[in-house]
């Protein structure tokens, strides 16, 4: 049921503002003006969520996993969680800076090992080579194959080399020569290929140098894990930064609003729904001093489409909306479209086992993991179609593609094994199911056409009513009454069928082209509009698909049973294979079965059933609320 | 065997293979798509992993009317029958249906899934208007799969 909405304006005290603000949001029933889905933060608080969202997750690393989570904070913490979550910040953030800065520290002295090493034999410290006045000593290496000849050369002309380490290719040491020979020792490196290398200035001899680096790599290392460590001890401190998460958003969001204002008053313009109106007008004058004046809305605005249907219905809404939300002034579809859409996902999936596994897994789902919004209305679709889905599977009798006579099996506790529950046979009989699946699509596309007259009634165009929905009706129904009157012994059924089919095609004829200004155009019209008898007979053929889809569930279970029994016959480990088999076999149809019958149930939903009256193009009436990332839920103080 | 036996398993194969051919082609298509767009819209994984499941069926639809046909002549679950020629040609033709009809409409639908799912990185709320217009392919392999299913019942063996 589509309810009306009402358009109001708020008026309160600048010094108010922000008290109003909070009190719609907190009241989750006020729609604002020009409401957008997606609010675009300014950089200054996104940047702070994003620094909050890193604190999130580097706790995160450290806490419990639980599939099952469920955050829910009391208002009153939730409000005053401010203070303590900006000291929690500060100290993650310290731990993160530390550790980035000792991790660095760590890879230079990591680096300079690497660079010292071939040096470490040499008895000096680096930065006392700087310091040498009259001699100069240079570190570097020389090839091996050279190396005998550098050094007798070296000692001939008098310089010293004092070798530290050698490798397969190179000798490592210190070369050392008085300044004044500068020109001839450097001719001397280089005519040896002589590869000097600078390297880090330490006041430690070098060869007492290894255990002190080596020692504050280690001290660095523990700083590290001991932050690491109070991050851990901290995590369990992470809810309080989801709470603030969650809490900065919503004040962000509340900052984003903009009011208009006068010189003493601001002002706020918005939707409420009528049947909300009233509580919601007396709990928002409790919070604060405000004005509410109720505004009239112009031919050409469009109002906000707000619905109102049971639990049930109110589930199969956002297949609606993937749509197209309601016009507000046409008929709610839902109630129609959700029992429809909830009977053809049972026949799809049409399977006892099946029905059961749906009941189960997202009934638990619901339940433990609390999911919100869409992907809680599809579970709740899911765990719904569940019972359509068991009662067709005794219909076919099919028990994860095994036969399964329900009846039989009751029957035969009282002694009468002659009952047999299996109406339907996808597999075995396929055409029965084929009328059938036809027969349920003629039943589906009339019921749309009747909502159709509904709709152009409520319009008070009576034409348009009989032209475009009783005639086709009358011709639907007539078709399936002659039919019927030539295979069944009643003959008798066919002329009444007959009949009926002629009179929607009159209908059609005289009507159809009413708008047309000339009398050919009235007349063209008219066999145009019959034309359209090709349309609903393709329309009618699409439901084959709903045998096609119970056929492919029933057989694919049947081939995985028939696999797992094969490989049942493996010695030792058969009866394990088998059952491996079973249970990924039966998984994939399962969700195979579940991704088809989503698909192609909204397929019969939008083409055939909204195609014949459905126009949709409204926008939904969402109200201004919280939005909550992390939390699941706030909780009120019980009053 | 007879000769009709290895007609019925030629349709069998054609129809497990030529459909399993189109349906791998058609998701390889959706999958590049959705490669695409997961690389810079990581969030919208799940919806475009749908639209590029779409063009599987005709594979499974194939695959189905294989094991309906080997589970009629016997070939699993039982002794094999001794089919006459016609018997088997019969079974050949049950299986072209849905072995043409799954080749051409597995491509045909895997280059609709890569579309929707282009419109789907461009608006995410859209995807579920993506899938209808990706369904609406099938409907071809549904009727293809629809003939082979009565011609198979048709053939008395």
């Amino acid at each position: 049921m589509i309810v009306p909405v009402k358009k109001i304006r708020l008026l309160t005290a600048q010094s108010e503002r922000e008290v109003l603000i909070e009190a719609l949001q907190h009241e989750n029933k006020f729609m604002l003006f020009d409401y957008e889905d997606e609010v675009s933060l300014p950089s200054d608080l996104n940047h702070e969520l994003k620094r909050i969202e890193r604190g999130i997750e580097v706790l995160s690393k450290h806490e419990k996993k639980k599939f099952f989570a469920y955050h829910e904070v009391e208002r009153s913490t939730f409000e005053k969680v401010s203070e303590e979550a900006q000291s929690l910040l500060k100290t993650i953030d310290s731990h993160l800076l530390l550790i980035e800065k000792k991790e660095l520290e760590n890879k230079r002295l990591e680096a300079d090992i690497e660079t010292l090493s071939p040096y470490l034999n040499l008895s000096v410290a680096t930065k006392e080579l700087q310091i040498l006045e009259k001699t100069r000593i240079v570190t570097g290496s020389v090839a091996l194959i050279n190396f005998d000849k550098f050094s007798s050369e070296t000692k001939t002309r008098g310089y010293i080399f004092e070798e530290s380490s050698r490798d397969d290719e190179k000798v490592y040491g210190a070369f050392g020569y008085e300044i004044v020979f500068e020109s001839e020792a450097s001719k001397l490196l280089h005519a040896y290929r002589f590869q000097e290398e600078s390297l880090p200035l330490f006041d430690t001899k070098l060869s007492a140098l290894l255990p002190e680096l080596n020692e504050g790599l280690q001290k660095n290392r523990d700083e590290i894990k001991e932050s690491m460590a109070a991050l851990k001890a901290l995590s369990k401190n992470i809810n309080v930064l989801r709470t603030y998460y969650d809490f900065f958003y919503n004040e962000a969001l509340r900052k984003q609003v903009e009011t208009k204002s006068t010189e003493r008053v601001i002002y706020l313009e918005g939707w409420v729904r009528e049947d909300e109106y009233a509580s919601f007008k007396e709990s928002i004058s409790k919070k604060l001093e405000l004005d509410i004046e109720e505004l009239t809305v112009s031919e050409e605005e469009l109002v906000p489409t707000a619905t109102k249907n049971n639990k049930f219905v109110r589930q199969f809404e956002s297949i609606t909306n993937m749509f197209s939300v309601p016009h507000p002034q046409e008929m709610d579809p839902n109630p129609a479209m959700s029992i429809w859409y909830w009977i053809i996902f049972g026949i799809m999936m049409g399977d006892i086992g099946y029905g059961l596994a749906m009941l189960i897994v997202f009934t638990l789902f619901i339940k433990l993991k609390k999911p919100k919004g869409q992907l809680r209305n599809l579970a709740m679709i899911f765990a719904f179609s569940s019972i359509p889905s068991i009662i067709f599977g005794v219909l076919s009798g099919s028990f994860f593609g095994a036969k399964f006579d329900l009846l039989q099996v009751v029957g035969g506790w009282f002694g009468n094994d002659q009952l047999s529950a299996i109406v339907l046979q996808p597999v075995d009989d396929p055409l029965p199911m084929l009328i059938f699946s036809l027969g349920l699509g003629v039943l589906h596309i009339v019921t749309g056409l009747i909502l159709k007259v509904a709709n152009e009634m409520r319009r008070k165009d009576i034409l348009s009513a009989l032209a475009d929905g009783l005639s086709w009706i009358l011709i639907l129904v007539g078709a399936v009454i002659a039919l019927f009157g030539m295979v069944s012994p009643f003959k008798f059924f066919t002329p009444i069928g007959i009949g009926l089919v002629g009179l929607g095609a009159l209908l059609i004829l005289f009507l159809n082209g009413r708008k047309n200004k000339s009398v050919l155009g009235k007349a063209f019209g008219g066999l145009g509009g019959l034309y359209g008898v090709t349309s609903y007979l393709s329309d009618v053929l699409s439901y084959s698909r709903i045998l096609a889809l119970s056929l492919s569930t029933a057989v694919i279970a049947f081939t995985m049973n028939l696999l797992a029994g094969m490989v049942a016959g493996v010695p030792i480990v058969g009866i394990l294979l088998a059952i491996i088999v079973y249970i990924i076999g039966h998984v994939f149809n399962f969700v195979m079965g579940l991704l088809s019958a989503y698909v192609h149930d909204g397929r019969l939903q939008y083409l055939e059933f909204f195609g014949k009256f459905y126009e949709g193009g409204g926008y939904e009436f969402t109200p201004f609320s919280y939005k909550l990332k992390y939390l699941d839920a706030i909780k009120e103080k019980s009053v | 065997m007879t000769t009709g036996l290895v007609f019925a398993l030629i349709g069998a194969g054609l129809a497990a293979a030529l459909a399993g051919i189109g349906s791998a082609i058609g998701v390889a298509l959706g999958g590049k798509a959705a490669a695409g767009v997961i690389s810079e819209k990581p969030e919208l994984f799940g919806r475009v992993l749908i639209l590029q499941a779409l063009p599987g069926t005709q594979g499974i639809y194939g695959f189905l009317v294989a094991i309906l046909i080997m589970a009629k002549i016997g070939m699993i679950g039982g002794s094999p029958i001794a089919l006459t020629e016609a018997q088997g040609l019969g079974l050949l033709a049950a299986a072209l249906p849905i072995a043409l009809g799954g080749l051409a409409s597995g491509i045909y639908q895997g280059k609709m899934a890569a579309a929707a799912i282009a419109m789907t990185a461009k608006k995410p709320t859209m995807s579920a208007r993506g899938m209808t217009m990706t369904a609406i392919v099938e409907t071809y392999a549904i009727l293809a799969l629809l003939v082979s299913v009565l011609m198979y019942v048709a053939v008395a063996v």
